[in-house]
Formats: C-alpha cells, structure tokens, sequence
C-alpha cells in the first residue's frame, strides 16, 4: 500500500472542493471502505489521497419513507438494509439480496453506496501482475485465460459485476441520486450502470459525483420480488449466478415484471426482451421455462463458463415459479 | 518430562503428559513439560506419518516407569518393604494392598536430596513380523440439485481404528477437523492457475475457498477405541492425518450414488456438476464421466 493523504471534510461541498483540488484520478472516497482496502491493497487504486465521507451529515444513512416510496442514504450498510422490515415486506428482492451478499461482518462496514460502485472481483483485474484492459491495458487476459466465473454477456471487459444489491435494485426500478459539482442529477439505475468503454473503463457514468441516495418507487399491491443467488459454498462467495426478479400479475396476466441477472455481464445484466415476453402473458410454467430460454438467447459463454447458462434458466424459472404461486 | 519432539497442533503435549502422569501415579498438572527444543532433550523423529503419539508414547512410558521403578526404589527403606511391592497412587507410594502404609513422592524427593532421579526411556522398533497401520472408514450422505449443482452435505460419518484412544476429546477433534478439511477439499478448494503464465489467480482467501460454518454436515465420530497391544505397549496408533484421507472419495461416491455420474476431479464445484450431468444427459450414459 502506498502513502496517501487522509481527510475528513465535513461537507459535501468541501470533499468535491477536495477532490477537484487532487486532480482527476487521484483521490478516493472512503466510505465502508470494505472494497476500497482490498484495491488499495493490491496496488489497483493508489489514490494520493482518501477523503473519508462518513461523517458528512448531508449523506443520509438509514432507510425513510418518501411520498414517492423509500429512500436509502448511501451510507447505510448491507446489515440495515437486510433487518429492515419494511424493505423485507415490500421489496423482498432488496432485503434477500442484501442478506446473502458477503458476511455479517462485512454488511456491517459496507454501504450502499459503495457496494454499487465496487469493482469487479476478476482475478485478473485483481492481481498487480496483469495489466488487463479494464486497467488500462490492449489486452482481457480473462478472455481466453481461467473463465469459469466470467461474463457470458461481454464487449471488451468479460469480468462480471460483484454486487447482489444492484440486481434487486434494478429489478425494483431504483433511482439513483448523485451530486457534482455541477449539482444533483437523479438517473435511473438502468443507466447508471453502462458497460465499460475504451473511454471510461468503469462500470458507472459516474462522473465527478457522489452517491447521495437511492429511491425505491411506490409499492404497488400485488408486487412480489425475489433474490436467487447461486455460489461456490453455502454463504461468502460472489454470484455465481443471481437472478432479481419482479412481478405483478392481476388475475392470471402478469401486469408488470422485471428480471436482471447478476455474474453475467461486467454490469447488472437486464433481460429485456424476457420482460417484454413476460409482461401481458399468462403466468405459468411453460411461460416462465420460454422467458429463461429467451433471456440467455444471446448468451456468448466462454471456454469455461458454459454452466452458467442452464444455471441462469434454472434460476430464473424457479424465481418466477416462486413468485407467481405467492 | 522432556522430549525433542514438537506439537504441530495434534495434541502430543497433552497425551504424552497424559501418559506420563499416569505411569508415575501423578495428576496431570504436576507434570511440567519440555517439548519441541532439542538443546533440552533426546532427540525424536519428526512428527510426520500419524507417529508421534505411537512413537514418543511408548518412550515416554518407558521413561516414567524407570522414574517410577527409582522412586519406589528410593522409598523401599522409609516403608521397610521390598521396592517390588510398592506403587505409586495419586502422589503416594504405597504398600500394594496395604493403603494404609504410604509415603509421598515429594517426601521421598526431599529425604533424597541433593539426589535426583532422572528415567530415562526409549522405545525400540516395530516387530519385525507385522505392520502397524490405522485403518479408517467414512461414509457421506449428501444431496445434489441436478438443476443448479449444489451440493448440500448433510452428514459424514468417520471410524477410525487408532489403537487406544489416549484422549477422547482431542481425538474427535482430530477426526472432525480431518473431516472438516477433507470437505474443502472435496467441494470447495482449489488453487486457480494461470496457464501462461503460472501465475496463481486466487492467492486470498476471499477466492480461495475454504468451507464455512454453513457448509459443514453434522459430523459423526464413532469412537473404536481397539487397543493395540502388538503395535506397541500403549495400544496407540496414530491419527494425525488419516480422517482427512476418505472424505473426499466418500462425499464423491455418495454425489454417484445419488446421481449416477462419476466426478474424477476435485473440487466438485457446480461447474463441474452442471458440465457432468449435461454430458450424461446427452449421451444417455447413467456412468458418464468427466
């Protein structure tokens, strides 16, 4: 780990007057810090300076009622998420995926916010002796290297998102609230996340910003969600493949439903053209093992990762299964 | 009691103390113990191949009984009686089959002075006619998703044939840590490689994946407790390392057993489950292996 300056602005505006005044690249935001220590670490992110933003009492921490629905500060941790009862009443998909994500110990550290902008777990992009394309480098090494738990949806990154929270969020139609320097922008989660380009090699538009809040709609009744997360042991483990399905179905037709995937794309992997199959079709079975097939249609698995394609239809199917028999 | 050997965790501090104590008729906590610094004492072998108890036992018997022998020896005069009569019982040398008549060892100790009794012990070869060996036996219960490829373990069951069992607690220990890292082995860890550049991938333990808690089955120890009088005069045989040995095979007989397809590879993850029952599938093949 090298060296670096260590601030605790007491403002929002002064840890954005901070991060200007350290030039592009060079400071991190430490919040939970359970991320952000592993990179630091392994020399991935050698920020000249760390500007902790706990104690800024602009951040909200803690889950809230708005007109609108709920709103979650970006300092509040996995561990709040998952006890809220409310979340768990109304968006089981949130409160399932914030409890089976890591361990206690680290959902007591980790915030929302930055479990959204945590970066890929890929051992290559993870280790300092490769210089992989998401680093900056000509080349993925992943690609044609140790894939097993690699993106069947790719461009030139084929590393896949860490988070079970962002699924579940972009299955419940979250917003996202950040605040620049330029002011507060609120983006739908959907486009929040974009998949990394030669430009930004990152897995956010996040610019200049700061995570506020997140803004979880109005329920509506007769909305149920779910969280089904596949892993390599029983608990502590990424995805290997997670499925955050929603659905609300009035009489027999689904009215609405959405479906995103997770350790299968360097982003929360939305499937569309699933949703559409779905929304105004009859539930059932046969419906749900068709929408599997159409939402890993386009699946591009690599040489080791090929599993994860029936692992996907079979989660899918047993989410939707789940959630049109409650 | 003071020995070259070491403790690398099995417990050999505790059962050769054990043994001492008993041989001299003394509690276990009036034996002050060196181990694992050769300056002090004899030399031993290393603790390797499951043999420190069943090769240090024997000599630290044999050591305790020569003190033992001296020390009756030493209290023969106070108690008028021949040295061959006498033993030792909860600190008291006494007159077999007379309670009554007894003196202690820290008496006799101290009338000796500046005299001190040193055993000494040693523990000869094998028999040359017969091979000592551990002998063990597990069987795992287990239950496969054949869609997702999870396996959930839900007991294992391990029998150990080590001789007399010196300590019951730490030999469930032994046995149920064995088990515990032999479940690792079977189904979670493996040290990913780089095959260009040899470099290794998942060199944490966030990626390396040791089993949890919620990974463990309940795990059973059915105690033998066969003393082994042949293999040497404690009856004990080694159990460092066998329990860790029959769990992997165990857990992948009982994934055939419950499925019909041979894993021949470790760790059986869900990758390697999904690929095996998608080939089985395909080829029809209730025996298809991977």
């Amino acid at each position: 780990m090298r060296p670096f300056e260590y601030s605790r602005p007491a403002t929002i505006e002064e840890a954005l007057q901070q991060r200007g005044q350290a030039g592009d690249g060079a400071s991190q935001l430490l919040a939970g810090g359970t991320d952000l220590l592993t990179l630091l670490k392994a020399d991935i992110s050698a920020p000249a300076q760390l500007i902790n933003i706990k104690q800024i009492d602009e951040i909200a921490r803690g889950i809230t009622a708005t007109t609108t629905g709920m709103a979650l500060g970006a300092l509040t941790t996995l561990s709040e998420i998952a006890q809220n009862p409310t979340i768990a009443e109304r968006y089981p998909a949130l409160s399932e995926a914030a409890a089976v994500a890591a361990t206690p110990q680290l959902r007591n550290m980790a915030t929302l916010g930055g479990n959204l902008l945590q970066r890929p777990r890929c051992w290559y992009f993870r280790n300092p002796q490769f210089h992989c394309w998401l680093k900056g480098g000509d080349e993925c090494q992943a690609r044609d290297g140790e894939n097993q738990h690699h993106a069947l949806f790719s461009e030139e990154c084929c590393a896949v998102h860490p988070s079970d929270i962002a699924p579940a969020l972009l299955a419940l139609g979250a917003e996202v609230q950040l605040r620049g320097t330029g002011g507060e922008r609120t983006l739908p989660l959907d486009t929040f996340f974009a998949l990394p380009t030669d430009e930004r090699r990152t897995e956010t538009v996040l610019e200049d910003e700061l995570v506020l809040s997140i803004h979880l709609p109005a329920f509506v009744e007769g909305t149920h969600s779910t969280y089904l997360k596949a892993m390599d042991r029983k608990v502590w483990a990424f995805a290997l493949v997670g499925v955050a399905a929603m659905l609300r179905i009035e009489g027999q037709k689904i009215a609405d439903a959405r479906l995103v995937l997770s350790g299968v794309a360097p982003i929360p992997w939305r499937a569309q053209a699933a949703e559409h199959a779905l929304i105004g079709a009859d539930a059932g079975d046969a419906l749900f093992a068709q929408v599997a097939e159409i939402a890993l249609a386009d699946a591009q698995p690599l040489a080791q990762n090929g599993y994860k394609i029936p692992l996907a239809k079979t989660l899918i199917q047993r989410a939707l299964s789940a959630l049109a028999s409650t | 009691m003071i020995t070259g050997t070491q403790d690398i965790g099995t417990g050999s501090r505790t059962g050769l103390t054990q043994i001492a104590a008993e041989e001299l008729g003394l509690p276990i906590e009036q034996i002050a113990l060196s181990l694992g610094d050769t300056a002090n004492g004899p030399y031993s072998p290393a603790s390797a191949g499951s043999m420190t108890l069943a090769t240090l036992g024997p000599a630290v018997r044999a050591a305790a009984a020569d003190a033992k022998r001296q020390l009756c020896q030493a209290a023969a005069p106070l108690l008028e009686e021949d040295p061959g009569h006498l033993t030792i019982q909860h600190s008291q040398i006494m007159v077999a089959g007379e309670p009554e008549r007894t003196v202690s060892v820290a008496e006799v100790c101290g009338r000796i002075a500046p005299h001190m009794i040193q055993g000494q012990g040693a523990r000869g070869p094998n028999h040359e006619d017969v091979s000592v060996h551990t002998f063990g036996a597990q069987s795992a219960e287990v239950e496969v998703d054949l869609e997702t490829g999870e396996v959930t373990l839900l007991r294992v069951v391990a029998a150990h044939d080590c001789g007399r069992i010196i300590n019951p607690t730490m030999v469930d220990s032994q046995v149920i840590g064995g088990v515990t890292q032999g479940i690792g082995f079977a189904l979670t860890e493996e040290r990913i490689v780089d095959r260009r550049t040899g470099i290794v991938l998942n060199a944490n333990l966030e990626e390396y994946k040791l089993p949890t808690v919620a990974d463990m089955p309940e795990i059973v120890h059915a105690r033998l407790d066969l003393p082994d009088l042949i293999a040497n005069p404690t009856g004990a045989k080694g159990i460092g390392e066998p329990p860790i040995i029959p769990t992997a095979p165990a857990i992948a007989n009982a994934i055939f057993d419950a499925i019909g397809v041979r894993i021949r590879q470790l760790p059986i993850t869900r990758q390697h489950l999904i690929e095996a029952l998608a080939n089985q599938h395909q080829q029809g093949d209730t025996h298809a292996a991977i």
